[in-house]
């Protein structure tokens, strides 16, 4: 009873091996497949612009916004969620990067009591006129990132890539 | 920031600003709580990615630390002593514990090093990835000001 319940020393080798083998072999193969279809893939990268906000929920004062889309990372894709200060100067769609240029923490529309009218980093006390540029004796010493953006059919695109100002 | 090597350049670069550490206190258990015990720590693993991601240029987020739910509250407390130590050594002048862990609430007083952030357990595996995302964005809006309050307080540097 006992005895053909276990694997003998032959079989176990032969299937660990082929369970090696197949790895191996998907290691060789992989790469060729990835090779053959990354260019399509990076074709369809090129208009990568994504679907935010609609214009006429924008006002003058800046609203914050997800911006969601897929990043690869090579050997896994992941779940990007960026937030996005977007607000109208005059018609014009303005989309300011809400990572502060100091260390990277999040700023905030209005948060400091004493400038309700600029950016806020609660980290080290930035901040950051409504366009952008940094107010000078605060700890970040460049202007907030923008984004590339199109307006389609009332919609606000945004590019994933967000610019330096200078 | 994180503890990833690919972090620690800048955290090098910048020590002095990044004063703050975040620790994730995690129970385990592997009998009838065990599924609670994971969604927890789901939970709360999501909330400090977010922490992170909020203020990374002055916190830096370490892992978590874990423990069988049946561990004796007083090891835990010398335990976390221990790593008050470590981190006030290198500058952390606050620390926040971050839990959903009733047990810790009643102990609020005797956790050393700073904040004990107890945030009661939202079960957020259930709802689909918009609801999940605003329901942390939520609960940020309500740590943010928890977090200022512990930076307000001068705690030399
Ligand atoms: S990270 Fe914003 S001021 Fe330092």
């Amino acid at each position: 009873m006992e005895k053909n319940h276990n694997v003998s020393r032959r079989q176990f080798l032969t299937y660990t091996l082929t369970g090696v083998g197949g790895f191996m072999a998907a290691g060789v193969v992989m790469p060729m497949v990835r090779f053959a279809v990354d260019p399509l893939l990076q074709a369809d990268a090129a208009d990568d612009m994504v679907d935010v906000a609609a214009v006429d929920e924008l006002t003058e004062v800046p609203q914050a916004y997800d911006l969601e889309y897929e990043q690869d990372q090579g050997w896994h894709i992941e779940q990007v969620s960026e937030t996005v200060w977007l607000f109208l100067e005059g018609d014009e769609v303005v989309a300011l990067s809400s990572v502060c240029t100091h260390l990277g923490c999040t700023v905030n529309w209005g948060t400091d009591p004493d400038n309700p009218e600029q950016f806020f980093c609660p980290c080290h006390l930035g901040r950051f006129e409504r366009d952008g540029n940094n107010v000078p004796g605060t700890p970040p010493t460049e202007p907030l990132h923008r984004y590339p953006l199109e307006v389609r059919d009332g919609r606000v695109f945004l590019g994933t890539n967000a610019q330096p100002q200078i | 920031m994180r503890w990833q090597t690919t972090d620690i350049d800048t955290y090098q670069q910048s020590q002095s600003y990044v004063d703050t550490a975040l620790i994730p206190l995690l129970p385990v258990s592997l009998g009838e709580e065990m599924k609670m015990k994971v969604a927890m720590g789901e939970y709360i693993s999501l909330i400090a990615m977010e922490m992170e991601k909020q203020f990374r240029g002055r916190m830096m987020q370490l892992p978590p630390l874990s423990y069988p739910q049946n561990e004796g509250v007083e090891e835990l407390l010398q335990h976390l002593n221990a790593w008050v130590e470590e981190l006030k050594a290198n500058g952390k002048n606050h620390i926040i514990w971050l839990t959903s862990d009733p047990m810790w609430k009643k102990y609020e007083d005797e956790i050393p090093g700073g904040l004990l952030l107890w945030l009661p357990h939202l079960p957020i595996e259930h709802l689909d990835p918009q609801l999940r995302q605003k329901t942390i964005n939520d609960q940020m809006k309500e740590i943010l000001p928890t977090i200022m309050k512990e930076w307000r307080q001068d705690k030399g540097s």
